[in-house]
């Protein structure tokens, strides 16, 4: 599984500045994590049952729709 | 003057210490010279150690809190967060001066402490591990100095994980508050992807032990899909929460070209007290595609400028 494919497969359906790829994870963002300290937990408000569920359909049909994402985007072949 | 203020009159900082590589390569005894053997009232060892108003010395001349003048580094414990494999590590030695008036035998990563750090987790950077044995509280209101060091290899596919290390020029060795190493690198730890632009973020970030002056380097590592793209990095430091703390020092980094990936190099020199925290920060904007900061070459590195 490729981080900036998921990424970009994820984007289609959650705006692309409510989450990020770090590492393996999908974590959603936290508009305050730079206003508090670097240990404290992540209070993101886009962290939602919706959104959880829309992350793992596309982790758990991550294959078939990469195949079709390369097909429409033939330059994440060359990365 | 009694016996032992006579015997001590000529002496320095450090007196009839001599560390001494056990059969066992993974303990280190801490003996008196004159004897051979843990101290014993004929053999008393000695230090010299700040409590605040200078320096008195003091002596050991038995066992302390039951501690039995032997270290022991014991298999899968990753001290002070050391890395299985190839690479030596030096360890300096302590000693600590507690409120009841006994010195205690401690092993630490980095000299340049002069208190004992409280932590009992041991793959901390400043963890204290006492002489094997001991029933001592580690206190932050205790002086400590640092008399010696030693050189080991941690492991895991070895029997005993640890190895303490007694070639040529790797021996145990003695010396007094030697300066302080501390410092190491840090590596971020997991790259970030984003299919938007990636907002100022602490990506490596430090917590300082030690009260002194330090030189700070970074490296972030990043790109952009589609151009054009901009790539910042920072050091800050102070505070513990990203947006509130100090900035060092800022790179910037831009391109037209798509998907180039480079580097912004950075440098601070800057006294931090201990319990500050050094952030690296990353930032990388573009006009689409994914904007990654990536690990593998993203790094801060502190070390300590006495």
């Amino acid at each position: 599984m490729r981080a900036d494919i998921l990424c970009q497969l994820i984007a289609k359906q959650i705006p692309a500045e409510h989450f990020q790829i770090r590492g393996l994870e999908v974590v959603f963002t936290d508009p305050e994590e730079s206003n508090k300290p670097f240990y404290a937990p992540n209070e993101s408000p886009y962290n939602t049952a919706e959104n959880r569920k829309i992350v793992k359909s596309v982790i758990d049909n991550y294959d078939s729709l990469a195949e079709a994402f390369l097909i429409e985007h033939p330059e994440y072949k060359e990365v | 003057m009694n016996p032992i203020d006579n015997r001590f009159s000529l002496v320095g900082d450090i007196f009839n210490i001599k560390p001494v590589i056990n059969a066992a390569v993974n303990k280190l005894d801490l003996f008196a010279k004159s004897s051979g053997v843990a101290p014993t009232t004929d053999h008393p060892i000695g230090v010299n150690i700040p409590d605040g108003n200078g320096v008195t010395f003091r002596i050991r001349n038995a066992s302390y809190l039951s501690g039995t003048s032997q270290f022991i580094l014991n298999d899968a414990n990753a001290y002070w967060g050391a890395v299985s494999g190839a690479d030596n590590y030096k360890i300096h030695i302590y000693e600590i001066y507690d409120a009841n008036g006994g010195i205690v035998h401690a092993l630490s990563r980095y000299s340049g402490f002069y208190n004992v750090p409280t932590t009992t987790t041991v793959d901390d950077d400043d963890y204290f591990l006492l002489e094997n044995g001991s029933s001592y509280t580690r206190a932050a209101t205790d002086f400590c100095i640092c008399v010696g060091w030693f050189w080991a290899n941690y492991n895991t596919a070895n029997t005993p994980d640890w190895t303490i290390l007694n070639t040529a020029n790797l021996k145990p060795g003695l010396k007094y508050d030697p300066p302080s190493n501390y410092g190491y690198d840090k590596l971020m730890a997991v790259s970030i992807v984003s299919a938007s632009d990636i907002p100022a973020t602490s990506v490596v970030n430090v917590v300082v032990k030690q009260s002194r002056w330090y030189n700070i380097w970074g490296k972030v590592n990043g790109r952009c899909g589609i151009s054009p793209t901009t790539l910042l990095g920072y050091i800050k430091t102070g505070s513990a929460t990203y947006g509130s703390a100090t900035q060092q020092d800022s790179a910037e980094w831009d391109t037209a070209g798509n998907g180039m990936q480079n580097n912004v190099p950075l440098f601070a020199h800057v006294f931090l007290t201990a319990g500050e925290t050094i952030h690296l920060g990353a930032y990388v904007s573009g006009a689409g595609s994914d904007r990654i900061v990536y690990a593998g070459n993203t790094r801060l590195k502190f070390k300590a400028a006495n």
